[in-house]
């Protein structure tokens, strides 16, 4: 695995108060993989990402980057990872594009001429290579986001750790950057962990989905595993022939829309028993059945539920991973 | 065994490189930063030689004056630029380097060390040349001024562990480099202060300094001379405990950040 965690824990005192920003967390994640680590403001998401780029002490725990060890290899280990930290700016803002990624890479430990050449790629990946030379205070928030993403990308590490890197970012700077992330992963073999509140993201560009709150791990499967967890899953059937649900009674309290002059919708199909009981009342009314199926949950109703069975400290249901 | 020369050597290029380019974007507050460094001088001077400048007096302030201007350098260095890159995250993505943090700060403050002597020097040349100042130049004086700025780094690095804890040091940042030039001698040579301002006065850093590279270019002592006298053992012990105590200082609060998470909060 190319981010092993082992038991990781953090525990903060202040003013004679303890507390446990992480608890006993284990997780891994290998290589071309994108793992969403989700949860509430103050679950423990930026903590565990700092300390696993050794900025911040664990109390308990271990942490291994590519085969090497944190605590043990620090200088190995933080050779292998490319960060870019939340709400922060992470460039000199009066140096060019060129001149932010030269001194990055130099200051880890990279030569000269590979960082060129690294640079190049990058920005001309970005197409920023004609603004290379442009100071970054001049760029767009996308295009400065892109250029401390590409900082971080500077020396081609395996692991990439990114918090809440699409944060006040516009819906195309957004886009373009999830295009990027999977593009790492899934092309470029690398392992990217990554922090955010936006869960429709989250749901597209992850191969797994971690979630945390209050420091524990509460769920830490393949995207696909957690949508099939939805505790209310919804029906929709669609049925030949166009109706309103004026027409009848029954169907007042679903959500009936006519497709065109072939094709209705009927959605809000509450559970499975009210599919059934409405099944045999279409087939009377002669409305010929084209489908029936079971609504795809979106990531962010698994995220509360997950978050509301802690909450009432019931026993939740994660597949083993 | 890896001594760290070379990722300091590294970092103090990269730093140097990298404030280059940041004063070439600010090159107007760079030029009249040096102007200002000048007019305070003579407009020091001035006032100290009661409205009429002596040029023997004159060379003795430039040399505190100068070193007092390295200080000042380093606590806006360790201090408010430390700040400002916490602010920024660039700070962050430092300790992040597979280099070791120390390292790279030793290589920071070398960095900005080697732009800081190239603005002074030119500034102090062009006041002695003007004002036809009286200095005994020697080149014993550079391995002197070399230990001086020595103990100068270990005062950053205290400042700079201070900074990374507590944060809010903008106004005590000041005090303590305004506070420097009346206390160091700089303006009037410390040996005139009552005893017990001398025992302060010598506690902190450049004093020690400030007398033994005036007693060298002004006084046209050697460096054996400074040596016998014990005035060059004195600031080499001098030096030693500031840089020592120092950078243990930052070490344990670089230690004390990373336990409590607080190195990015500001």
């Amino acid at each position: 695995m190319t981010i092993e965690i082992v038991g990781l824990s953090k525990i903060y005192q202040s003013r004679g108060k303890i507390i446990q920003a992480v608890d006993n967390l284990s997780l891994s994640v290998g290589s071309s993989t994108v793992l969403s680590f989700l949860g509430p403001n103050g679950a423990g998401k930026t903590t565990t990402i700092k300390m696993i780029c050794g900025l911040i002490t664990p109390t308990a725990g271990r942490i291994c980057l590519n085969g090497f060890d944190l605590a043990r290899q620090p200088r190995k280990a933080l050779g292998q990872i490319g960060v870019v930290l939340e709400g922060a700016r992470n460039l000199y803002w009066r140096l060019s594009a060129w001149d932010n990624l030269l001194y990055f890479g130099r200051l880890r430990g990279q030569s000269t001429k590979k960082i060129k050449e690294r640079a190049e790629h990058l920005l001309r990946e970005l197409g920023l290579w004609e603004r290379r030379h442009d100071l970054t205070d001049t760029f767009s928030r996308g295009m400065q986001q892109k250029i401390a993403i590409a900082s971080a990308l500077i020396t081609d590490p395996p692991i990439v750790l990114l918090d809440e890197p699409t944060l006040g970012l516009d819906v195309e700077a957004a886009r373009m950057l999830e295009a990027w992330v999977t593009k790492l992963a899934h092309e470029e073999g690398k392992a990217v962990l990554l922090t955010t509140h936006q869960l429709d993201m989250a749901e597209r560009v992850s191969d797994r989905v971690a979630i945390i709150q209050k420091g524990h791990l509460l769920a830490n499967d393949p995207v696909s595993d957690l949508l099939d967890l939805s505790q209310h899953p919804t029906y929709t059937v669609t049925v030949e022939g166009s109706y309103t649900a004026d027409s009848f009674p029954w169907l007042k309290d679903l959500a009936v829309t006519a497709e065109g002059p072939d094709m209705t919708t009927i959605s809000g199909i509450a559970d499975e028993q009210r599919l059934y009981d409405l099944l045999p009342r279409l087939q009377n009314a002669k409305m010929p059945l084209l489908s029936a199926t079971r609504d795809q949950p979106a990531l962010e109703e698994i995220f509360l539920q997950f978050l509301n069975k802690d909450r009432n400290k019931a026993p939740f249901e994660s597949k083993p991973s | 065994m890896d001594l760290g020369i070379s990722p300091i050597f590294s970092a103090m290029v990269n730093e140097a490189r990298k404030s280059i380019r940041i004063m070439a974007s600010y090159k107007i507050n760079f030029l009249f930063g040096m102007v200002a460094i000048a007019i305070s001088f003579l407009g020091i001077s001035y006032v100290v030689g009661g409205g009429k400048p002596n040029p023997d007096v004159m060379a003795s302030m430039l040399v505190g004056y100068l070193l007092w201007y390295y200080v000042t350098m380093i606590v806006d260095d360790m201090g408010a630029t430390l700040i400002d890159e916490a602010r920024a995250g660039t700070l962050e993505q430092m300790f992040i380097s597979p280099n070791p943090i120390g390292f790279t700060f030793v290589g920071r403050v070398l960095g900005h060390l080697f732009l800081s002597s190239i603005q002074l020097l030119f500034v102090g040349g062009i006041l002695i040349w003007s004002l036809k100042l009286p200095f005994q130049w020697s080149l014993d004086a550079i391995p002197v001024a070399m230990i001086a700025l020595f103990g100068l780094f270990g005062f950053g690095f205290m400042l700079g562990g201070v900074s990374l804890i507590f944060k809010q040091v903008t106004s005590m940042l000041w005090v303590i480099s305004n506070g420097l030039l009346f206390l160091n001698g700089s303006l009037v040579p410390a040996e005139q202060f009552p005893t017990w301002l001398l025992l302060i006065a010598r506690i902190l850093p450049s004093t020690i300094g400030i007398s033994v590279l005036r007693s060298m270019l002004l006084n046209r002592l050697t460096i054996s001379d400074v040596w016998n006298n014990g005035s060059l053992p004195l600031l080499l012990l001098h030096s030693t405990a500031y840089l020592v105590v120092g950078w243990l200082m930052l070490q344990w609060c670089i230690g004390y950040v990373k336990r409590h998470g607080t190195l990015g909060h500001y």
